[in-house]
């Protein structure tokens, strides 16, 4: 199996109004093409700061991330956020669609970014499989929790990126829901050959994992 | 443009509009006030502009009284465009005959009253002034006679012959629109007064024959005692030109080398003129609009960062997510840029139609004139730079809103931080502050400015329009002939009052009269002027002193009889009735722009009275720091007329005093003898009455009886024509006649004891076009003794002027302050959806809907107060930031000081406006504010404690 991200000791340090806090202590990680990870830990161990910062959205204080052979923190803004839309999907606990788009326009935005209109057989494929084809032309305000996160996984995976990063995707939605919701995940990664590496507090979502992560104090363990 | 982007922020909108209808209604109306701003400025100046042009014609200059080539220097000239001329052949009562062409008629702008213009042998077009000045009616298709005087010459060289003067009969054909006593080309520039008889040159042709004819009737002598005989002078030919481009700058000086090359007298200046007065009325450029569509501009900007910021926690997030997949910020700043545009040119265009609605409405409601036939003008090109302007400080306020989001975090919730909400708060809170003091401070400056304003519009709709007199005043009171006598009657002046389009007709008259009263203090200003000291000084063969007061001992001041309809007399508490019947007089002081009364007096260095130092003279008084004015007495060592200032509560009489007035009757010895400086005076009569009523007036006064025409000085005794009847005129005997004037100027004779004013004003409704009156009292005068004079062209120009100015003011200053009441409703708005949380906790707590109600009500009131106050306060210390510098004592114009303003331009009532703009600013800001949070109580209450904002 090919790397396809690794971590050198991350370090990152946020201010609070308590004081310093360390979320990262030197954190070192990598994940394999085509893997299912679990990160797990307590509220406040730092694994959503690892995630974030995996996905290029945070940059560390010290430490190094390599995509595929390369530097991820010497890109500059434009060509990180080139990066991760053509790299990465994110699936949020909050789900983050864009209020003001139809669900259509919010999955196909990556690609509109990149100039590039959606693959339609594709679409029809992600969208049948996710069970949204019914709902592209109403907006995220008419959704319910789950076809939300459904549109978000959607989102994630339209761009074909290598890895797809989920933050408490299940955080917000009921036990069936969350269920079905960490099933399609899981299938859209496997059938698209992406690494899905999901932050999650639910041992039961973690142990269905290839591998399981688990910090504490801001390391792994 | 990058399509998929252009796409995505086309998608986004469509949802945004929905939802930013609050952004879209203030970029809209934003808009509509621009357009507004501009719009009125350019429609007035234009309208201004066209006004002009048609008052004094479209020619650019003239060369006046020119020789031959001069016409054809000018066809030679590339800035040069049309020429016309105008040759004259004589005058007639004033006005110049002659001959004009198409192109002087085109350039001037003359338009045919009616009829038509002369095509046959003694048809004339008159200007409508020549007829009423003659005493014809206005009209065409009559025949008048005119004694026309052609200019006569010594072909010698020896004598100074006389005009050669005759009467002509004339058929009228048309009526021309009034100019020559109106163009700027005055006897200055001119020897001979401009064409307003215009006749055919076989017509003016004639008039020379005859008139060659008539010189050779009276014989010149010549030094060696040998007759000879003037020659008429020939015509000449002035003319007028319009020019050609931008640069006119140098014509000027090419007409100058022109004429040292042509001419060999000086002064060359005087023999051309440039038509300055329209040029410069139509290239004025209005600085006030372009400071307001500023003003409006900054407003908009500030108001669209403040409303996104407000706004930024929802955008923000939504921001946030696009560069969490991936959208660089370039791309985010293309997409606020086509954004911006998707919501800013609808709004604009929706805008530009709703200020050009409100422009045609305003400028159709406010200004209902003939006078101000107003042309709706949208300035294309200043528009465009305007437009562009605002559509760049649009999306400069959208990109300011994002910039600290653009900087933000991307992890986490996309949530707004604490630290960013409460520095949104408090930028809300500033400019719910800036945008309250704008209202207020807009709303003040544009009321009082608009009063100010309406009330000098006001005040010159008042002015007189039309002087009738007497047009043939000869009397010999020798022989007893009295033919030529008399005034104008009051039934005539009644006839007057019932001519459509005539808003009011009075008599007027004016005496030099004595003033006495026991109750004189000497510290106080009823001291008036120093008895008459010197006779030999005041009165005798002396021209230059002897217009001054009659030879008599006396506190010598004005009287205006009127029958008191025209001034506002019941406010001085005087009874109208006992005034009417003349047993009551009122007592005017005139005061100055200082508010005070400036007493005049003249000094004499007379060794007998000796008011002065011997020494001293009209320079060292000057030089000592004094000020003084010389009035009809030249200055010389031996007279100076200076000044005293005293405030109003110095006068020492009061309402319901006693005062005497003595007339001074005299009879002059000679014929026609105007100045009578050798007259007979009987003795003086001693009238007591009592004061019935205080006047404190300013120059409208004066102003109302045809500005200097009527010397309206420190005193005035303001008197009703039965008192002079009553007083004077009933105790002569059957065969006395007499003089009711002492200054010498204007006497008349009334041998049948019955008064008749001097002169009669008539007062037009300014919003009419004037002819048709002029035409239809022309028919009542008709027959009469009477002529009629416009003197109302100053006034009509300063209505006009002063309507212009109070509708830029109005809608100006009234698009700053609606712009400023919209914008701070939508975010007191904004406000209250942010606080609903807040609200619903202290519900839950357990504060009931009722108390919710009056703490609003408390804070709303507070707003109102303490942001009325800022309003003001900020208005004062703009107004006295930019107050012009004037010199200590004199009025100034100061247009922005809201405190003098309101003291100087409305008196008592300036303490009610200000109190009711006060008032109403309050109400204002209380209104919206409150309004804005009654939506605290809307919606249900758990939803509302939800509320994550």
């Amino acid at each position: 199996m090919d790397t396809v991200l690794s971590a050198e000791n991350i370090y990152k340090t946020y201010n609070s109004s308590s004081g310093k806090v360390n979320a990262l202590n030197g954190v070192t990680v990598s994940f394999e093409q085509g893997e299912f990870y679990a990160i797990i830990g307590r509220s406040g161990s730092g694994k959503s700061t690892l995630l974030h910062i995996l996905g290029g959205l945070d940059r560390p204080d010290s430490g190094k991330v390599t995509v595929s052979g390369s530097d991820l923190f010497a890109y500059s803004d434009e060509k990180m956020a080139i990066f991760r839309r053509r790299h990465i999907g994110f699936v949020f606990q909050q789900y983050n669609l864009l209020e003001d788009y139809t669900v259509l326009n919010n999955i196909c935005i990556p690609l509109k970014l990149d100039g590039k209109k959606a693959d339609p057989d594709f679409l029809d494929e992600v969208s049948g499989m996710l069970g949204i084809k019914e709902l592209l032309k109403k907006y995220p305000s008419e959704l319910s929790g789950g076809e939300q996160q459904r549109v978000a996984i959607a989102r994630s995976v339209l761009a074909k990126p290598h890895i797809v990063f989920a933050d408490e995707p299940t955080g917000n939605l009921d036990k069936k829901t969350s269920d079905e919701t960490m099933a399609l995940l899981k299938e859209s990664a496997k059938r698209f050959g992406q690494t899905l590496i999901v932050v999650t507090h639910n041992l039961e979502i973690a142990r269905t994992a290839d591998h399981i992560i688990q910090i504490e104090d801001g390391k792994t363990v | 443009m990058n399509s998929e982007l252009f796409s995505l922020a086309l998608q986004g909108s469509r949802r945004k509009i929905r939802s930013s209808r609050l952004i879209f209604a203030v970029l809209a109306i934003s808009f509509a006030f621009f357009i507004i701003t501009l719009s009125v400025d350019s429609s007035i100046s234009e309208s201004s502009g066209e006004n002009a042009l048609n008052t004094y014609g479209e020619w650019y200059g003239a060369i006046l009284e020119g020789l031959p080539e001069d016409e054809q220097y000018l066809s030679e000239q590339a800035w040069a465009d049309r020429i016309g001329t105008s040759v004259n052949y004589g005058e007639a009562n004033g006005f110049g005959f002659g001959v004009i062409d198409d192109t002087f008629k085109d350039i001037g702008r003359l338009d045919l009253k009616e009829g038509r213009m002369p095509r046959a042998l003694d048809e004339i077009a008159v200007e409508a002034n020549v007829l009423a000045e003659l005493g014809y009616r206005i009209g065409t298709d009559q025949e008048i006679v005119i004694n026309v005087s052609v200019y006569a010459e010594d072909p010698l060289g020896v004598n100074q012959p006389s005009n050669i003067t005759f009467e002509h009969i004339f058929k009228v054909v048309g009526v021309l629109k009034s100019y020559s006593k109106i163009w700027p080309v005055s006897l200055q520039n001119l020897k001979r007064p401009l064409n307003g008889i215009v006749m055919t040159t076989a017509t003016a042709e004639a008039i020379m024959s005859t008139a060659s004819l008539k010189a050779k009737s009276t014989p010149l002598t010549d030094a060696e005692g040998n007759e000879y005989f003037a020659e008429p002078q020939q015509p000449q030919t002035s003319y007028f030109f319009t020019a050609k481009g931008d640069g006119l700058d140098g014509i000027i000086h090419e007409l100058s080398l022109h004429f040292s090359k042509t001419r060999h007298t000086a002064p060359l200046t005087t023999q051309y003129v440039i038509n300055s007065t329209p040029h410069t009325e139509i290239t004025r450029q209005e600085s006030y609009s372009t400071a307001y569509t500023a003003v409006i501009l900054i407003i908009t900007v500030v108001s669209v960062i403040c409303i996104y910021v407000v706004r930024m926690q929802a955008e923000a997030r939504q921001l946030a997510i696009f560069r969490g997949i991936g959208i660089t910020k370039r791309q985010l700043g293309v997409m606020l840029f086509y954004e911006t545009v998707i919501l800013a040119v609808p709004a604009a265009i929706v805008g530009a139609a709703l200020g050009i609605f409100i422009t045609w409405l305003s400028l159709r409601l406010l200004i209902f004139t003939d006078v101000t036939a107003i042309r709706i003008n949208v300035p294309m090109k200043r528009l465009a730079v305007a437009s562009a302007m605002w559509l760049f400080g649009v999306f400069i306020a959208r990109v300011c809103a994002f910039a600290a989001t653009l900087r933000s975090s991307l992890i986490g919730k996309f949530a707004f931080d604490r630290k960013k909400s409460k520095q949104s708060r408090r930028l809300r809170a500033v400019m719910i502050a800036a945008l309250s003091v704008i209202l207020c401070g807009s709303a003040v400056y544009t009321v009082g400015d608009t009063a100010v304003y309406l009330e000098n519009r006001n005040i010159n709709s008042h002015n007189t329009d039309l002087l009738i007199t007497r047009r043939d005043m000869s009397y010999n009171p020798r022989e007893k002939d009295f033919s030529g006598v008399g005034g104008v009657s009051q039934k005539f002046i009644d006839a007057l009052k019932s001519v459509p389009g005539v808003e009011s007709s009075f008599g007027s008259e004016n005496f030099r009269v004595g003033l006495t009263f026991d109750g004189i203090d000497d510290d106080r200003i009823i001291k008036i002027q120093d008895p008459n000291p010197n006779e030999a000084v005041y009165y005798g063969n002396n021209t230059s002193v002897n217009q001054v007061n009659p030879p008599f001992d006396g506190h010598f001041v004005d009287m205006i009889v009127t029958d008191g309809d025209v001034i506002d007399l019941e406010s001085t508490g005087v009874d109208m009735e006992k005034f009417k019947s003349g047993e009551e007089v009122v007592l005017g002081f005139r005061v100055y722009g200082d508010g005070k009364i400036h007493v005049g007096y003249t000094k004499f260095n007379d060794p007998e009275v000796a008011t002065i130092d011997e020494e001293e003279t009209v320079s060292d008084f000057i030089s000592s720091g004094g000020s003084y004015s010389i009035q009809f007495v030249e200055p010389s060592d031996n007279v100076v007329y200076t000044s005293e200032i005293f405030d109003t509560d110095e006068i020492s009489v009061d309402v319901g005093d006693e005062i005497g007035v003595t007339f001074y009757p005299r009879r002059p010895i000679d014929y026609n003898d105007y100045f009578m400086s050798d007259c007979d005076y009987s003795d003086p009569i001693e009238v007591k009455t009592k004061v019935g009523g205080i006047m404190i007036t300013d120059d409208s006064l004066r102003d109302l009886f045809g500005g200097s025409m009527v010397p309206i000085e420190s005193y005035t005794v303001i008197c009703s024509k039965e008192f002079i009847q009553k007083n004077l005129l009933d105790s002569l005997d059957e065969d006395e006649y007499f003089d009711t004037n002492n200054l010498g100027f204007n006497s008349y004779w009334l041998p049948n004891r019955e008064f008749e004013y001097l002169r009669s004003f008539v007062i037009l409704d300014k919003t009419n076009d004037p002819y048709a009156v002029e035409k239809s009292i022309s028919e009542v005068l008709a027959g009469s003794k009477l002529k009629m004079t416009d003197t109302g062209e100053y006034w009509r120009n300063r209505y006009i002027d002063y309507n212009r100015r109070m509708v830029f003011s109005l809608t100006s200053g009234g698009a700053v302050a609606m712009i400023a009441a919209i914008i701070l409703s939508a975010i007191l708005i904004m406000e209250a959806e942010s606080l609903k949380k807040n609200s619903a906790v202290l519900q839950a707590l357990g504060m009931s809907r009722r108390q919710v109600l009056l703490k609003n009500a408390g804070v709303s009131v507070l707003r109102g107060v303490l942001a009325t106050a800022a309003g003001w306060a900020a208005y004062l210390g703009l107004s006295l930031a930019i107050i012009p510098k004037t010199a200590e004592g004199s009025s100034g114009e100061k247009i922005f000081v809201a405190l003098d303003l309101f003291k100087s331009y409305f008196g008592g009532k300036g303490i009610l406006i200000a109190i009711g703009i006060t008032a109403g600013c309050i109400l204002i800001i209380s209104a919206l504010t409150y309004a804005a949070r009654r939506r605290l109580l809307k919606g249900n209450l758990m939803q509302k404690l939800r509320d994550e904002r």
